[in-house]
């Protein structure tokens, strides 16, 4: 379903060199826990990699860290759909990934620390065919419906290099 | 909208909130506006390096991953604070952070500032945190 090369991957915006050792082959109905110590360029390689390569083929559904700012675009969007417009955080992110249903891709970028209960039972997600989560939370069950698990880890060696490595979780 | 922590909780709490850390663009500015010495800035530069972070005052905060600017924050409200019994409340921070991080900044603030009580904010409202 989606692949990456085993290459050098630079990301001019925030300076950082990526290596990918080995290639990526993520088959439909992937996870992939996005892992790394703070400050190890996770986010960065998810807008300057991933997210251009990504949406080059499917549509996808990219809820970033700030996710204050994206409020506004979220309360917006649904009442243009003339949907309801939940007053609650988690309730609001979950009517704006319900009312995504051309998506075949989701990213979530910490968004899994405003939910205190199972992601997946708010969000379904197993309808998506592929989910990039970011997270120190470290929790693998909301994720579970997902038919195939990864963890892609970061290690910053070098001020500028970060090298990526892939284990297969399920 | 509902109320956003510092409206709900700022009366009793310090609240240290993920989604509005700064005010200023820069380290340098944002202790100026706090009214901080400068002698801070190097106290913070001193305790961020223990967490991996390079910190540079003139450098622009946004330009910081997410929780390396949690880190900053919470260590120049360290910095800035005397020790005195106070109640911090870190909302969305330590899920933020990694594990050894997090584990880190609870030290920092325990060898610190002993005699400030932290919390965090659970289902119910602000639940202290245990010491480690």
């Amino acid at each position: 379903m989606f692949e990456l090369p085993a290459a050098k991957y630079p990301a001019p915006r925030s300076g950082l060199n990526y290596e990918l050792p080995v290639a990526i082959q993520l088959p439909h109905s992937s996870c992939v826990f996005l892992q790394g110590d703070n400050g190890a360029g996770k986010t960065s390689f998810l807008e300057e990699v991933l997210v251009p390569k990504i949406h080059k083929a499917y549509d996808l559904l990219y809820l970033a860290q700030d996710i204050e700012i994206q409020q506004t675009t979220m309360i917006a969007t649904l009442a243009l759909l003339n949907q309801p417009v939940p007053d609650f955080l988690p309730d609001l992110i979950t009517a704006w990934i319900k009312a995504a249903t051309r998506c075949q891709v989701l990213i979530l970028d910490e968004i899994d620390k405003y939910f205190k209960k199972d992601l997946d039972q708010a969000m379904t997600l197993s309808r998506f065919s592929l989910v990039l989560t970011v997270s120190h939370i470290n929790l693998q069950a909301p994720y579970r419906s997902m038919q195939h698990g990864y963890a892609l880890r970061f290690q910053r060696n070098h001020v500028r290099t970060v090298t990526l490595s892939l284990e297969h979780l399920w | 909208m509902s109320q956003t922590p510092i409206a709900s909780y700022g009366q009793e709490f310090l609240v240290i909130d993920m989604h509005n850390l700064f005010v200023s663009t820069t380290l340098a500015d944002e202790i100026l506006v706090l009214g901080g010495l400068n002698f801070i800035e190097e106290e913070i530069v001193t305790i961020c390096a223990k967490f991996g972070i390079n910190v540079s005052a003139s450098r622009t905060l946004t330009s910081y991953s997410g929780g390396e600017q949690a880190i900053i924050c919470c260590v120049m409200i360290m910095c800035l604070l005397s020790d005195q019994n106070l109640s911090i409340l870190l909302v969305h921070i330590l899920e933020t952070l990694s594990e050894h991080n997090r584990q880190q900044l609870l030290a920092e603030f325990r060898i610190t500032r002993p005699l400030v009580n932290l919390f965090t904010l659970g289902p119910g409202g602000p639940q202290p945190i245990a010491h480690v």
